[in-house]
């Protein structure tokens, strides 16, 4: 997965809410690179700027929310200048979604239209960008209803007909509708229990085996993550404060915050242990504590956190926002990855 | 451990509700034979996916609806609808969502002195002292910053705590918790829960904690209640249930839940293969009359005489038993 091409290059993203000088940061000077067939986690609390981030990658962001800076280039294939996302035309844009880029919200009862049938919908979205017949639309969303495990015969069900964790299947499917190369899924597990969550992650294992495509998978569960993702990012008052492994994420976690995120989910077996989540809450957008965003909930701050933000060393495969983490030293740590 | 004196008790309690409009005449079965035991500080956690009944025992319990059959007990006897007033000020419960569970038109000052008056009979001169002392006891300190803040100026962990000492206002004996953390950021759901634990070796409060993370069940709880379709599956202590489930659908439910130290992690590896691969199977159908075991028609273990005849009740050691036709 190391050596897979790059897929989507996120460099610099910063999204704000307003402008002037009363706008709020929401996510800030945010780059990572997500490589073809590979799943890349996003986790983090409310407000971390995870799910501002996903809605302006797929350039759904709505006013007040504005890409104040930053590129976002997708390399479909080989072509290689590759397609610079922010800048693209919204005709453009509308042929890329669902074909090269689809994306799978939170609450399926919201993301499909409540009048109207599964296959209907299925329809749309095939005859929008494929040369299809309208019978051939109906039979190719039976197939993929049946990809994730709906019997065929309930294509011609309306949403409220269908369980909550079929609704959310039946999102999946939409998104595969066109096979596209990245799939971005924002919480989509959150609403359905334990049971469902695990049949509707290990369908999604197996199609990404069958099709290859790359998925970021936003969550706060970061034990779901670990499990699941190839990578993991972890994100902090709209930064990354940690990017590495799943593995390395799990058994190696470099940054405080991490480390806390980490030891906040009891373990399923082996010894108990008191465990103390992080202390605090996590800070207001508005106004930022000076240097670190996590210093005052940090157990192991230093003076020099409260006057000097750590960056993400540049390419690093495993790296954090930390200046525990970063000798002193090293030059360049304002570098822009 | 079981020893110890049962405070609230639901014994045998089924709650059918009636559908109105086109489906009138059908019923809901939403709680069949229910027996569940609270006891003097400890915390039995009740997990079980949506719909399987967990928050209507607890209302129940709460006395907030009456059960068709059964009764629920306090202290030994069976609470009727009379005793309903008593039955509130010794009952208390924290809800999920503490950003509705709270009015955000009035103060934290109002919001903590009402259950007081209500139930303490507090002298007017003791109530603010009273507040003081209660933002205390749920670690919002200096709680003078705190009693005049109105919900909205609090963070979610913050108002949670509120609700918490808006319960404990009341001095109640059972402290029933409906999922009072899912809500939650993850990093502050382990305070909470280190909070209610404090509470409850303080003061010796029972609790019940409704939840679907089993993990955090097996953190926090004493007992564990495993709830299917309306009906109780498995109930046992905690670390009998979590590392040697018994009913089929206790193992589905560990063998599902997140767990990165699983030997197969990552990759997607079928490390679920004991349980049926396909199984999508949908929420049971509670309009149905319920015959033999809820769980019959996903359980990779069925026999003919799971769906039509009810399990019978095993126990394994004191304290932990289930209904399955497994055990004989």
């Amino acid at each position: 997965m190391k050596d897979s091409p790059v897929l989507l290059d996120v460099a610099g993203l910063t999204v704000e809410y307003g402008s002037g000088p009363g706008a709020v940061r929401a996510v800030d000077d945010v780059s990572f690179r997500l490589r073809r067939g590979e799943i890349l986690g996003v986790a983090g609390e409310s407000g971390s700027g995870k799910s501002t981030l996903m809605t302006a990658l797929t350039r759904l962001q709505r006013p007040p929310a504005r890409i104040a800076g930053g590129a976002v280039t997708y390399h479909p294939g080989s072509s290689d200048p590759g397609i610079d996302l922010l800048a693209a035309s919204p005709a453009r844009l509308r042929e890329l979604r669902w074909d090269s880029l689809a994306v799978v919200f939170q609450s399926a009862m919201a993301a499909l239209n409540p009048v109207m049938r599964l296959g209907a919908q299925f329809v749309d979205v095939i005859r929008a960008h494929r040369q299809v017949g309208r019978k051939e639309a109906w039979a190719r969303a039976e197939e993929l209803l049946e990809l994730v495990g709906i019997p065929a015969n309930r294509v011609r069900s309306y949403p409220h007909e269908l369980s909550g964790g079929m609704r959310q299947r039946a999102t999946i499917a939409l998104a595969l509708a066109c096979e596209p190369e990245i799939i971005v899924m924002d919480e989509p597990t959150t609403a359905v229990d334990v049971v469902m969550q695990r049949q509707i992650v290990r369908r999604l294992m197996r199609l990404r085996q069958q099709f290859g495509f790359a998925i970021v998978f936003v969550t706060h569960d970061l034990s779901l993550l670990v499990e699941l993702a190839d990578r993991i990012m972890v994100m902090y008052a709209g930064r990354i404060v940690e990017l590495g492994t799943a593995a390395d994420l799990y058994h190696d976690p470099r940054h405080p915050y991490s480390q806390g995120l980490r030891d906040s989910f009891p373990p399923l077996h082996g010894p108990l242990r008191e465990l103390r989540g992080i202390p605090g809450s996590p800070p207001d957008l508005r106004a930022l504590p000076p240097g670190c965003a996590f210093q005052p909930r940090c157990p192991k701050r230093q003076p020099e956190c409260t006057t000097t933000r750590p960056e993400l060393p540049p390419a690093a495969e495993h790296g954090a926002a930390c200046l525990l983490q970063q000798p002193a030293d090293l030059p360049g740590s304002k570098a822009v990855r | 451990m079981s020893s110890t004196e049962a405070i609230l008790e639901a014994v045998a309690v089924t709650k059918r509700i009636p559908l109105h409009g086109r489906d009138r005449g059908r019923v809901v079965h939403a709680l069949n034979g229910v027996d569940l035991t609270l006891r003097r500080g400890q915390i039995l956690a009740l997990v079980g996916e949506s719909g399987s009944g967990k928050s209507t025992l607890a209302r129940l319990l709460a006395l907030g609806d009456l059960p068709t059959g059964g009764e629920i007990r306090f202290a030994g006897k069976p609470i009727r609808r009379a005793d309903r007033r008593a039955h509130f000020g010794r009952v208390q419960m924290v809800l999920q969502d503490p950003f509705s569970s709270l009015n955000n038109l009035h103060r934290v000052r109002y919001i903590l002195s009402r259950p007081l008056r209500n139930f303490g009979r507090t002298p007017a001169a003791d109530l603010e002292r009273r507040v003081l002392d209660l933002l205390e006891r749920v670690n919002l300190t200096p709680a003078d910053d705190f009693i005049d803040k109105y919900p909205h100026e609090l963070s979610g962990g913050q108002r949670q705590r509120i609700a918490i000492a808006r319960a404990l206002a009341a001095e109640p004996a059972v402290l029933l918790g409906d999922e009072p953390v899912s809500m939650l950021d993850v990093s502050i759901r382990l305070d909470i829960l280190n909070l209610l634990a404090e509470l409850r070796n303080r003061d010796g409060l029972a609790m019940l904690y409704i939840t679907h993370d089993i993990a955090s069940a097996r953190y926090f709880a004493d007992e564990i209640s495993v709830m299917y379709a309306g009906h109780i599956v498995e109930t046992g202590p905690v670390e009998q249930v979590t590392q040697d489930p018994k009913h089929p659908y206790t193992k589905l439910l560990l063998a599902a839940s997140p767990d990165p130290d699983r030997p197969t992690a990552s990759s997607g590896s079928d490390d679920l293969d004991d349980l049926d691969e396909e199984d999508l199977a949908e929420p049971p159908n509670l309009l149905a009359e319920p015959t033999g075991c809820p769980f019959a028609h996903r359980c990779p273990h069925a026999t003919p005489t799971c769906s039509t005849e009810a399990p019978p009740t095993h126990t394994f050691t004191t304290g932990h038993w289930t209904r399955c036709w497994l055990y004989p």
